[in-house]
């Protein structure tokens, strides 16, 4: 039976550590808001990788969409002794991913009505970009929708659970294309175009 | 020959036009012989790239997508945009840092250009803020206020208008049914008055944010603004990938683009544009590109 290699330590924030540990490390990248050193080029990869491999149980098997800080918690709770100097580099990770395309992301809003990003796996993205076209032609068609009126419309994929429906109805609301009679707090459980007549 | 997203918007003798519109033969404001002229196209190509990556380049001046071998004129000579994506700084993770040389860029002379249809842009705005309400289109704005909706509301409904106020930030206008009223008559003033009306109210007082996602109305906005002559700047918003970009007036004209960010983008398709003569350049989403 063979015995894998021990995986390099993970980097550290260096701001988190202590000096001495800081200088011990002679390899250092800029991560998100964070210097982060560690002993070699391969620890920052192995890193990633694990991270990455975190990400996706994380979001996948079901399909889920998060928020960032959510998926961060959830990815540094899937590893082992990961102390807080490197899960504060998860977040410079994800907006990293974002970039490159790995990890997908929606601009939605909150039920506080205040602008956020629903992050998703990147394979899921024509999924997600159908779902808002059937849910944006349905609005259309009979000016106002129901969250369960357009569960019946979407994928099984997307509907692991329901607040994820509102996350789309939350996109359009947030790009100006349906509007919503809610109260702010409360569940977004419906939207109309404009000028059709308020549903509660 | 840069090949671009379809939905680049090009400044065409009648006025801005969408590079998909765009057929052989047609001429586009470019540079030729270091002076702004139209630029006649020798071909134009529809080419699928699906599965390939093209590139985003954003500058304070405009934003484009274009093929990674298309070259864009710099402050260092031509440059394709592979290029400028391989001088981002591979060491730093979730930043976008990097050495960029300046983009050359057009954002217009000052004043309105000879030749520019104030009514034709006034159109295309209205038609690109245009989306479906109850029983009639209605067009979306994000920074009109009660007082500017008699003036610049009726504007860009072409008429007497109405308004709903909706959430965050977006309110819709639509046309007052059985009201014969008269158009008001498109002046400069009011289509540049009508172009921010359609963007919403920034922060500061003077400062205008679109989602990143209403990328033809923008890219329509930086070309009505070159139409228009009217000085601007844009910031991308977060950098390391732009959730909003925000347009705020300023002075003076920039020629010299600064870079922001530069990141790979999956696309389905560009449009390839050939000039006819060699050695001319093209405008682009105000960003001069080598034809």
């Amino acid at each position: 039976m063979s015995r894998s290699a021990p995986r390099p330590p993970y980097p550290v924030a260096v701001a988190k550590v202590s000096q001495k540990r800081a200088d011990a490390l002679p390899v250092e990248r800029r991560v998100g808001k964070f210097v982060a050193r560690a002993e070699s080029k391969e620890a920052f990869a192995s890193f990633e990788e694990e991270l990455q491999r975190q990400a996706r149980a994380a979001l996948t098997n079901p399909d889920r969409l998060l928020t960032i800080p959510h998926l961060r918690n959830s990815i540094a709770a899937r590893m082992e002794d990961v102390e807080p100097a490197t899960s504060d580099l998860i977040d410079g990770y994800i907006l990293h991913w974002i970039g490159e395309g790995q990890l997908a992301r929606l601009n939605t809003i909150s039920r506080a009505m205040s602008a956020y990003q629903s992050i998703f796996w990147g394979t899921l993205g024509s999924v997600v970009s159908g779902a808002i076209a059937t849910v944006l032609q349905a609005l259309v068609e009979q000016q106002s929708l129901t969250l369960e009126e357009a569960a019946r419309l979407l994928p099984n994929s997307l509907l692991f659970k329901l607040q994820h429906v509102e996350v789309l109805f939350g996109h359009l609301i947030y790009l100006g294309f349906a509007s919503t009679d809610v109260a702010p707090g409360v569940p977004i459980e419906s939207i109309r175009v404009p000028y059709a007549s308020p549903r509660f | 020959m840069p090949a671009l997203a379809s939905e680049a918007v090009l400044i065409g003798k009648e006025g801005p036009t969408l590079a998909s519109s765009l057929q052989r033969g047609a001429s586009v404001l470019g540079i030729v012989a270091g002076k702004l002229d139209f630029v006649q196209l020798g071909s134009v190509n529809l080419i699928d790239v699906r599965g390939n990556r093209a590139v985003w380049v954003c500058t304070d001046a405009g934003d484009l997508i274009l093929g990674a071998e298309s070259e864009i004129a710099t402050s260092g000579g031509l440059r394709t945009a592979g290029d400028l994506l391989a001088l981002r700084d591979g060491t730093s993770i979730g930043r976008m840092s990097g050495e960029w040389p300046s983009i050359e860029a057009y954002g217009g002379a000052g004043e309105a250009r000879a030749g520019a249809q104030v009514s034709m842009l006034l159109e295309q705005l209205r038609a690109t803020g245009e989306m479906e309400g109850a029983s009639s289109h209605v067009i979306r704005v994000g920074s009109l206020s009660r007082d500017s909706v008699k003036e610049t509301g009726s504007l860009l409904v072409g008429g007497q208008c109405e308004m709903e106020p909706g959430p965050v930030g977006w309110s819709w206008l639509r046309k007052v049914s059985g009201k014969p009223s008269k158009a008001p008559t498109a002046s400069a003033e009011g289509v540049y008055r009508a172009l921010l009306a359609l963007w919403q109210a920034g922060g500061d007082e003077g400062l205008f944010r679109l989602p990143v996602e209403l990328m033809r109305l923008r890219w329509l906005s930086l070309a009505v603004l070159a139409e228009l002559g009217t000085p601007y700047a844009l910031d991308y918003r977060p950098r390391y990938w732009p959730i909003e970009v925000e347009l705020s007036p300023v002075t003076e004209h920039q020629h010299h683009a600064s870079v922001q960010i530069v990141l790979p983008v999956k696309t389905e398709r560009l449009v390839d544009l050939e000039a006819a003569a060699s050695g001319c350049y093209i405008i682009a989403n105000n960003l001069v590109c080598s034809a």
